[in-house]
């Protein structure tokens, strides 16, 4: 599986999903950080309108699309934590990958992508503000979809990934992948819907947002109930005292048993995991090499896989409005 | 919370024993009561939890389990303060403050990527408490100086992390029973009695620092030396 980072006229995203391909990883990421640590992308207040494609795929009406397609987007607006809300205005025949002011979600063909592409998201943001304008998230046309689980890909489920997307998620990294006889990786389990790489054809596991995902989109449309309720922790990972770039931190509740992740960006090797519920969490650092960390970073040269699996040496409590300092040491391999 | 009807049966069985025996003027014993302490509680499992993913089609059955986890509060010692006031020479009250140090030992199990790491939290635990105290004057032993009791009451806990921030808070019933041996027993003095006090409870815990929100029992032993004035 492979996601893609590359910028479309200087000021859009786009980001993909594969079918069983290269890469995994885990944890919420907000999109930007590449570009500029301090800006992320997110959309201005009010409603997101968009549009459905009108073409149909053997096996998938148009109609039964845009159901789907409606299913993701209402899971993602029921985070109660979270402000964002959208409001389908109905069918287009525009392509989603054309940059017309226009929000659309629908299949296309995607000749210049990875044949393992299921789906992309192409993200037009305003220069200087991350502010996005439009979202296009086009299914690749070539696969074979299903809207009721009854073989091929599960359209809902890699539409919620995409809506991540088009929310201003990057991908996460919660999820453990095996090498494929044949080659590539093939997902082995997962708790995020944000994670590079589907779950097999036929699965519906992905409809359902995780812990990591509410954090994710409530950390960047939060309600004032979720800032005041929530906290985080914060540290540096380092490795013989110097900075690790690139490593995966997860936060486990102890408690409730959720999973909520992030990394460590920027040169300073400085973490942040944002939105956790109040309560005792156990930090867990693992190495992005499981598959192509180009999947998260655009500047992969800088990423340290080279190091063992950690823990913080205690339990870290996490208080309403509060962060939590932590730092993690980490060993070679 | 604590259960209101098991401290009542606490009392009943205090009151009890105490009605057994004749009762004599509470000020030759000295009213009040000030007892310092050390002692040792015992620990208890506080919880497991287990980073479980969902699972692709075609693994595990049930989930995938990343790791899991093992937390126990260990044994610790402990300090102990108490102030009593003698109602009559049966009964007393006391207010305690105990403060301890436990530590919370978390084993890791199950990562195929990490081995079985130990992380270790150690918790300042306070323990604000209210008893009613019966002595057990028909059983006194050495001419008077050797006098068993038993003791039974609700507390308040408290549980801080490293930077003295809240962790958890809950409640604790306690019940148990010791020997107090008066070591200096002046007729004509303010102090009235000096002497060294050994006790054990049996403690049951609400809330507090617990990953299941259990009910947790354990036990305590106290040795302390006490002063009784007026």
């Amino acid at each position: 599986m492979k996601v893609r980072g590359t910028w479309r006229a200087a000021t859009a995203l786009a980001l993909a999903v594969v079918l069983a391909g290269a890469s995994p990883l885990e944890a919420y990421l907000k999109l930007g950080f590449s570009q500029d640590p301090d800006q992320v992308l997110r959309w201005g207040p009010g409603t997101i309108r968009y549009f459905v494609g009108d073409r149909d795929l053997p096996g998938v009406s148009g109609e039964a699309f845009r159901q789907a397609v409606g299913r993701a987007f209402a899971s993602w607006e029921a985070v109660p934590t979270a402000t964002a809300t959208f409001d389908e205005v109905g069918f287009t025949g525009l392509s989603p990958l054309s940059e017309d002011g226009v929000t659309t979600v629908g299949f296309e063909d995607l000749f210049d992508f990875d044949e393992r592409v299921l789906a992309v998201t192409s993200l037009l943001t305003r220069t200087g503000s991350g502010e996005i304008i439009e979202a296009d998230i086009a299914f690749n046309a070539a696969v074979a979809w299903s809207t009721d689980g009854q073989g091929g890909f599960d359209v809902e489920s890699i539409a919620v990934h995409e809506i991540g997307h088009l929310l201003g998620l990057g991908h996460s990294a919660i999820g453990e992948t095996e090498l494929r006889p044949t080659g590539g990786r093939r997902v082995i389990a997962s708790e995020t819907a944000m994670f590079p790489i589907a779950f097999s054809s036929g699965s519906t596991e992905g409809r359902l947002l995780q812990a990591d995902d509410r954090a994710g989109v409530s950390d960047l449309y939060p309600t004032p109930e979720f800032q005041q309720a929530t906290g985080s922790i914060s540290g540096r990972v380092q490795k013989g005292g110097a900075s690790v770039v690139g490593a995966h931190v997860v936060a486990f509740n102890l408690q409730t048993e959720d999973l909520v992740g992030s990394f460590t960006v920027g040169g300073d090797g400085r973490f942040v995991v944002a939105g956790l519920p109040p309560g005792p969490y156990l930090l867990r650092v693992e190495p992005l090499d499981d598959a192509d960390p180009d999947s998260f970073f655009d500047d992969v040269a800088a990423v340290d896989v080279e190091f063992r699996v950690g823990f913080a040496s205690r339990i870290v409590t996490v208080r309403a409005g509060a962060d939590a300092a932590v730092d993690l040491e980490v060993v070679s391999k | 919370m604590i259960g209101g009807g098991r401290s009542l049966v606490v009392a009943a069985v205090v009151l009890g024993v105490g009605l057994a025996v004749s009762a004599l003027p509470a000020a030759a014993q000295g009213r009040l009561e000030l007892g310092v302490g050390v002692g040792a509680v015992s620990g208890h499992p506080v919880g497991g939890a287990d980073a479980t993913l969902t699972p692709n089609t075609g693994t595990a059955a049930g989930g995938f389990t990343l790791f899991s986890t093992e937390s126990e509060l260990e044994a610790a010692t402990a300090l102990d303060l108490r102030l009593g006031w003698r109602l009559s020479r049966i009964f007393a009250v006391e207010a305690g403050l105990g403060y301890a140090t436990p530590n919370v030992a978390t084993r890791v199990t199950g990562d195929a990527e990490a081995g079985s790491p130990r992380l270790d939290t150690v918790l300042s635990q306070w323990i604000v408490d209210g008893s009613v105290v019966a002595h057990l004057t028909a059983l006194e032993a050495v001419g008077g100086r050797l006098r068993p009791f038993l003791v039974g009451g609700l507390g308040y806990l408290r549980q801080l992390d490293a930077s003295s921030a809240l962790v958890a808070s809950g409640g604790v019933v306690h019940a148990g029973g010791g020997v107090k041996y008066a070591v200096w027993n002046p007729t004509d003095s303010w102090v009235k009695r000096v002497g060294v006090r050994a006790e054990l409870r049996f403690l049951i815990r609400n809330d507090g620092f617990d990953f299941e929100d259990r009910r947790r029992t354990s036990v305590s032993g106290f040795a302390s030396v006490f002063l009784a004035i007026f």
